[in-house]
């Protein structure tokens, strides 16, 4: 007997559900991760540029962390280590309020931020020296020279690099599952041990993950033609 | 207006500035020429602070730029530099290159700003590509957006850094007649330029450079007659004839 492929039965009342509450979680926690990676990723490399050395050896040793552990260890030790460490009262609340959700998003953040980091810093890195002499000369100080010069130059050539982190942050939230986060990978378990339709419930999946991740590379081709300084 | 004495300059063991000595005075045009390495970017810079050294002073209306009284940040908005590298900040239009130090150091209202970032552009007879980015500039025209670019901040000094030497040869000439606009304009001006024409022209006083020092300066006709045997006069010769 053939196995008979029928997507329309994991693609009707709940189990369409359980998808798209699958779907919507993984970007909620695509959205959270993002914001705390981009606001992590430039104040690591903003305390980076303070010429005081052990400021730069916690950021090197941050980004040497996050980049060089697995993610899944980061995301079990804010999970089970971190709450342990905490009084009772948070950690009760954390229980309360989908500490799993919270913890993966800090977690997956975290450690992206390391990422933005180093990208930033790449972009920093390659505006040459004379741009920032140049504004000096003008009269601007320190901050003006960054802040008007070299910074808005740095960021034009770190986005499409920072839509590439953002892709793989997109892709890291199904690791969120290992900590019971109801995600899309989370949720298409679910349909599969209830429906014994392996290869539906993963091909939906499939499909929703490519579709997003199409859509991000898009973004990124898009923005990296409106970006570019245009040349003789 | 500006005084260099005894400026000794060293980039680690290497002394790139011998007590160099000389003064520039209200509205005269200084050229200093000299063979590569003898230290010209190195002593315009020392100006403006974006050298630092070793000995001696440098003055700028009689007040030592090294001392921690000169706002360096307001000296550099009385003092225009123009790089061999134009430096034109890729990002902005050529308007907005100008108008960035009005609005954001002068405080200028955008509108203010817009009006007297195009009356530079006039002046260097750009208007017509105020809002054309650097990159689609020939470079003749980025460093002539350049020098307006430095000339909005109404400096009392321009100090030129080889501006025509990037440049194809047929561009050249846009440049140099916007810096002897400039020059009778009255403007205090130091260049380095092997562009010898120009000196001969506008130039108040040649300075001759050779490995950090400056061994021989005079008006552009008291070298002319002197120079068949001097160091000066050989090297006149040989960047070719002006
Ligand atoms: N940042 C630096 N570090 C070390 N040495 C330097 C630096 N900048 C310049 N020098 C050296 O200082 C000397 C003088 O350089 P400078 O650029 O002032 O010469 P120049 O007369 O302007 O030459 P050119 O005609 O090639 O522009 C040279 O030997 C150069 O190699
Ligand atoms: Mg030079």
């Amino acid at each position: 007997m053939g196995y008979v492929f029928d997507i329309g039965s994991v693609l009707t009342g709940k189990y369409l559900d359980w998808f798209l509450i699958g779907l919507a979680t993984t970007l909620a926690l695509t959205a959270v991760a993002w914001c705390l990676a981009m606001a992590m990723g430039i104040i690591l490399t903003l305390v980076r540029m303070i010429p005081f050395p052990p400021l730069g050896w916690f950021v090197a040793l941050y980004v040497e962390y996050h980049r060089n552990v697995p993610l899944l260890v980061q995301i079990f030790v804010w999970y089970f280590g971190v709450p342990s460490l905490l009084p009772r009262p948070a950690r009760q609340w954390i229980n309360a309020h989908h500490g799993e959700f919270l913890l993966a998003a800090i977690a997956l953040g975290l450690a992206a931020a390391a990422y933005v980091a180093e990208d930033i810093r790449s972009g920093i890195r390659s505006i040459p020296k004379a741009q920032y002499e140049s504004a000096r000369s003008i009269g601007f100080g320190y901050l003006g020279a960054m802040g008007y010069v070299v910074l808005p130059q740095a960021l034009r050539i770190a986005v499409p690099p920072l839509i590439n982190q953002t892709l793989l942050l997109f892709k890291n939230t199904s690791l969120a599952m290992a900590i019971g986060v109801g995600e899309l990978t989370y949720r298409t378990r679910e349909v599969e041990s209830y429906t014994f339709k392996t290869f539906e419930a993963f091909a939906v999946a499939t499909a929703l993950y490519l579709a997003i991740s199409f859509g991000i590379m898009a973004l990124g081709s898009w923005s990296g033609q409106r970006l570019r300084l245009e040349t003789r | 207006m500006i005084r260099f004495e005894n400026v000794d300059k060293w980039f680690g063991t290497l002394q790139v500035l011998a007590g160099i000595s000389g003064e520039v005075r209200r509205g005269e045009v200084k050229v200093l020429v000299g063979p590569s390495g003898s230290g010209k970017s190195t002593l315009i810079r020392t100006v403006t602070r974006l050298e630092t050294i070793q000995g001696g002073r440098v003055l700028v209306d009689d007040a030592d730029i090294a001392s921690r009284s000169v706002d360096i940040n307001r000296l550099r908005q009385r003092v225009g530099f123009v790089f061999q590298a134009y430096n034109l900040f890729p990002h902005l239009s050529a308007l907005g290159n100008i108008t960035l130090g009005l609005t954001k150091l002068r405080g200028l209202s955008k509108a203010a700003a817009r009006e007297r970032a195009m009356e530079e552009l006039a002046r260097v007879g750009l208007t017509e590509k105020a809002d054309e980015m650097p990159g689609l500039l020939s470079g003749g025209q980025k460093q002539r957006v350049a020098i307006a670019r430095s000339l909005a901040m109404d400096p009392q000094v321009m100090l030129f850094d080889e501006p025509t030497s990037a440049l194809d040869p047929e561009m050249v000439g846009e440049v140099l007649a916007a810096m002897k606009r400039l020059a009778a304009g009255g403007m205090t001006m130091i260049c380095v330029t092997h562009e010898i024409g120009f000196a001969r022209e506008v130039a108040d006083e040649i300075w001759f450079m050779e490995a950090g020092r400056l061994i021989e300066r005079g008006s552009p006709a008291e070298l002319a007659s002197s120079q068949a045997g001097s160091r000066l006069g050989a090297f006149l010769r040989k960047v070719g004839p002006g």
